[in-house]
């Protein structure tokens, strides 16, 4: 079992290094730098670390140097990397009053908890809509959800959100559509997020249900005497939620993509806000570091669904316990 | 004896998308109380299919005529909910394949013990000893430490004594065994029958065999019933088999039986195909397009002759006194 923790944990730290090392090169190669696109880029606008300004050359010899830009590209690479792994992060060019793990501490909460609610409320939803979908398998009421579990697959997050944002904010006035001042706020965000992923995912619990309620054992199931609610319950959810999870994990990466989008359109202030304010004024520090706690969470996210799987499954459970 | 399980004029078709499966074509057969019939045939004779239509355990695209009496209760007639309190209760039911009749998830312990949950015949802690005990029975070592295993932990023919003591755990008066030791090697096989035939003895039960090995049948049970194309070719007691059959199709299937001594010949064999069951039957005798006795009458169908007290031939050459 330790090794397999070892192992897990060694692969994701390969996965982080390629990741922050494409990253670090995308973001390089990128046209346009933070003086020119940053808050500094506007002349006379106070750049934070004093009055510094294009115009001005000391001030931008000095910012160069206090973030070791004038040094060769490897050494910048490292010290992101060093400094993301031994959370000695430092500041970002925009908010250098702030440490950038303060940043993403106060930030990091609330994206998290969009996301761990949306995904939840979608793995509800589906698994609700996926088992009356296959206990009527083939009835009009089962064909009318494949209809709507393919419309909500093909829209985005964004226009789900726009038409949430419409019907409940603007046209009844049930929900507040901007900010971040109460739970009520969030409801939309993360309904928004959890509805396309609705879709593929009751389709897939369904057939997966379908399949396994069709299966032998579930005939002795019913020679032993059990009547629908025994093989469903008993035997059929659990089986049925294994092939299920496998679908969650790959969601994983395109819901914490969706927290960006969303966090946009709704004004909340999480992670993903500022790793789009850090990509639009090529906030180097910040995009190395936001990035790379968004690829430590979908690792760590998709970990959890593994462990998941092991716990449903005895094969695995009993395999991991020998420390295979 | 009375008979414990009468089945009368029993038809029965698959309904499919390409054509309609003439599955079971009037069938008759009598199980007394207590007593051990086997059912042999070759594959796709409906020898499944007929009995299992008595726990009413087919798939829902079976349509079936005729009529079940169980005990003084014709089980056509009944609903589901008093379907249900028979099956696993009064009848039990062992399939010819136990790695797929078993759920992989749960542990044998759970699934042995529920045809006394779903019946309320005993409390958990109750079930679990009882459980324990039947595991002892069928011949499986460390009966408590077993009883918290998964089905892939046990081998074929384990997991077939398995299958055993959970039909039996709540004492059916019938055990319907549908190829129980088909998909076991030989020497297991011998172990297996054994036992259900000491275990069948033991509890009074009566116990239905069906299998498509004659030899086995006749070490079994008391009486057989040979099936071919959805009807019964001929019914015997077991000890006028090799002596007294007189249909031409036992009489083959006695005939490619190997010996167990002499010298290693070819054996005879039944030419041709087992007949169409999604073509209309033919007018006349089922069997005759293969049959070496053919004569004109056979263009007529021979109806179950009584050639004697217990023994009934579907061929008109009983009427002479069968097969030279
Ligand atoms: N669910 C089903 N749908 C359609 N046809 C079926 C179904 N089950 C059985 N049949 C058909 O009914 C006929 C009898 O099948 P059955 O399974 O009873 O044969 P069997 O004698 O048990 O054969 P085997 O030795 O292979 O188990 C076969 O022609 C088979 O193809
Ligand atoms: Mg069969």
């Amino acid at each position: 079992m330790l090794l397999y923790v070892l192992r897990r944990i060694g692969y994701m730290i390969i996965a982080l290094v390629a990741v922050s090392f494409v990253t670090f090169l995308l973001m390089r190669a990128a046209p346009g730098s933070f003086l020119e696109m940053g808050s500094g880029g506007v002349v006379g606008v106070d750049l934070g670390l004093g009055s510094v300004g294009v115009h001005d050359p000391q001030a931008v010899q000095e910012f160069i140097h206090v973030f070791h830009l004038d040094k060769p590209w490897y050494e910048q690479y490292w010290g992101y990397l060093w400094g993301f792994f031994t959370l000695h992060m430092g500041t970002s060019f925009e908010y250098p009053a702030t440490p950038t793990l303060q940043l993403i501490g106060q930030t990091f909460p609330l994206t998290i908890m969009i996301a761990i609610l949306a995904i939840a409320l979608a793995v509800v939803l589906s698994i609700i809509l996926g088992t009356l979908a296959a206990l009527r398998a083939n009835s009009w009421a089962d064909r009318g959800t494949v209809l709507v579990a393919s419309l909500a697959a093909s829209i985005p997050h964004y226009v789900v959100a726009v038409f949430l944002m419409l019907i409940f904010g603007v046209w009844f006035h049930l929900l507040p559509v901007v900010g971040q001042a109460g739970p009520k706020y969030f409801i939309l965000p993360v309904v928004a997020m959890a509805l396309p992923m609705c879709g593929s995912m009751s389709r897939y619990m369904r057939n997966s249900l379908v399949e396994t309620m069709n299966s032998e054992y579930m005939v002795t199931v019913y020679a032993k005497g059990g009547g629908l609610r025994a093989a469903l319950f008993g035997h059929g959810m659990r089986n049925s939620l294994l092939p299920f999870i496998t679908v969650v994990g790959p969601q994983l990466a395109s819901l914490m993509m969706g927290t960006v989008y969303i966090e946009q359109m709704f004004g909340i202030l999480g992670l993903g806000k500022v790793f789009t304010s850090a990509s639009s004024t090529r906030d180097y520090p910040l995009i190395m570091d936001s990035t790379m706690i968004y690829a430590v969470l979908i690792m760590v996210m998709n970990s959890l669904v593994d462990i998941c799987y092991g716990a449903l499954d005895p094969r695995i459970r009993k395999a991991q316990a020998k420390g295979r | 004896m009375t008979p414990l399980l009468q089945i009368k004029d029993l038809s029965i078709q698959f309904r499919t998308d390409e054509a309609t499966v003439n599955a079971i074509n009037g069938v008759n057969l009598t199980v007394p109380a207590g007593g051990a019939v086997a059912i042999v045939g070759e594959s796709g004779s409906g020898k499944s299919t007929v009995m299992m239509a008595a726990p009413r355990l087919l798939p829902g695209n079976a349509v079936v005529h005729g009529e079940i009496w169980f005990d003084g209760r014709d089980l056509m007639t009944l609903n589901e909910k008093q379907m249900r309190s028979l099956r696993g209760r009064e009848i039990g039911v062992i399939f010819q394949n136990p790695t797929a009749y078993l759920n992989p998830t749960k542990t044998i312990g759970q699934q042995i013990v529920e045809p006394l949950l779903y019946h309320h015949i005993a409390s958990a802690k109750r079930a679990k000893e009882e459980a324990i005990d039947l595991l002892d029975q069928v011949g499986i070592g460390d009966p408590r430490g077993r009883f918290d295993m998964y089905p892939f932990e046990f081998s074929g023919g384990m997991l077939q004594r398995v299958m055993i003591a959970m039909a039996l755990i709540a004492s059916p008066k019938l055990l319907i065994a549908d190829e129980p030791t088909t998909a076991l090697d030989v020497t297991v096989q011998a172990e297996i029958l054994m036992l259900l035939k000491k275990l069948q003895r033991e509890r009074g039960m009566a116990l239905v065999f069906v299998t498509h090995d004659l030899a086995v049948a006749a070490q079994l049970c008391d009486e057989v019933y040979v099936m071919y194309g959805g009807m019964v070719m001929e019914h015997l007691p077991v000890p006028q088999l090799v002596r007294a059959s007189k249909h031409p199709y036992l009489r083959g299937l006695i005939q490619s039986i190997p010996p167990l001594d002499g010298p290693v010949e070819p054996l005879p064999y039944i030419p041709g195909n087992p007949i169409s069951t999604t073509r209309p039957l033919p007018a006349g005798c089922i069997f005759a397009e293969r049959c070496a006795a053919k004569m004109s009458v056979c263009e007529k169908r021979p109806p179950l002759i009584d050639f004697d007290q217990q023994h009934q031939v579907a061929c008109w050459l009983a009427e002479k006194g069968g097969i030279a």
